[in-house]
């Protein structure tokens, strides 16, 4: 994994350069509601008014650069735990999601077309290897989830010998089936190995 | 197995796979006069070619034997002759 040297396990998520006092636990907020991303933070919670020491300062944006549950925040600094759907996540991004700018490490890149090199789930992204079955899909641009077979009409049909030889009497049914072709006879269109 | 044999065997096997084949077209068109058409032919085809291979060769199906006094189903080879 890349940029691991970024984290700061030991700091609870927004440590960092607090100056709190512990007499000072009066900012308004309950004492009791404490949040669990700090060290010293008695009960700051989600309150905007509290001064530079904002252990749960939530969604707060003008959180600084120790934000344990900034969350959505597109100000997000580098610490980031819960990056979620945030167009500007940086660097470490442990739920990429639906993020358009996902970085190199994606374990959920889902249908991001900008995936990178790593796409374990890479979903619908055109951009995956040229073996994917995408490039193979004679239905491609039909609607999802719907299934049909067309009503069969009466054709010229093959000879006998043909019939038995291509395993149908009914050339429209006599359908290159790629999975099937052993030793990848077709596997550059799609059969396999 | 002769030349000959053989060759009628394949052929019986050829019709009987286009009669499999059209009965399971005509199972969903059952009025195709076309399809009508080629099963009869088919089935003709295919009695001739048993009658003639049983007439030379023996019995090739178990209703296939005409013989009233002997079973002639034993005298042919079994599948793992």
């Amino acid at each position: 994994m890349n940029n691991m040297n970024l984290r700061r396990p030991n700091d609870g998520g927004c440590k960092m350069n607090y100056n709190f006092n512990q007499n000072s636990n009066n900012c308004g907020c309950n004492p009791n509601y404490r949040m669990e991303c700090g060290n010293n933070k008695p009960g700051c919670g989600h309150n905007p008014e509290c001064g530079n020491n904002k252990p749960g300062c939530g969604h707060n944006p003008e959180c600084g650069n120790n934000k344990p549950g900034c969350g959505h925040n597109p100000e997000c600094g580098n610490n980031k735990p819960s990056c979620g759907c945030n167009h500007e996540c940086g660097v470490n991004k442990p739920s990429c999601g639906c993020n358009h700018e996902c970085g190199v490490n994606k374990p959920s890149c889902g249908c991001n077309h900008e995936c990178g090199v790593n796409k374990p789930s890479c979903g619908c992204n055109p951009n995956c290897d040229a073996d994917s079955s995408l490039y193979n899909d004679p239905l491609k641009g039909m609607a999802l989830a719907i299934g049909y077979v067309p009503w069969q009409q009466w054709c010229k049909v093959y000879d006998l010998c043909k019939g038995l030889e291509r395993g149908t009497i009914f050339p429209p049914l006599d359908l290159p089936f790629y999975g099937c072709i052993p030793r990848g006879y077709f596997k550059g269109q799609g059969g396999a190995q | 197995m002769n030349k000959d044999k053989n060759k009628l065997l394949l052929y019986i096997s050829q019709v009987s796979f286009a009669i499999d084949e059209i009965v399971l077209f005509l199972d969903t068109h059952p009025c195709d006069k076309d399809a009508l058409a080629y099963y009869q032919e088919l089935k003709k085809a295919r009695k001739e070619s048993l009658n003639e291979y049983t007439h030379k060769y023996g019995p090739l199906l178990n209703d296939n034997v005409d013989n009233s006094c002997y079973w002639e189903w034993v005298k042919e080879p079994w599948p793992w002759e």
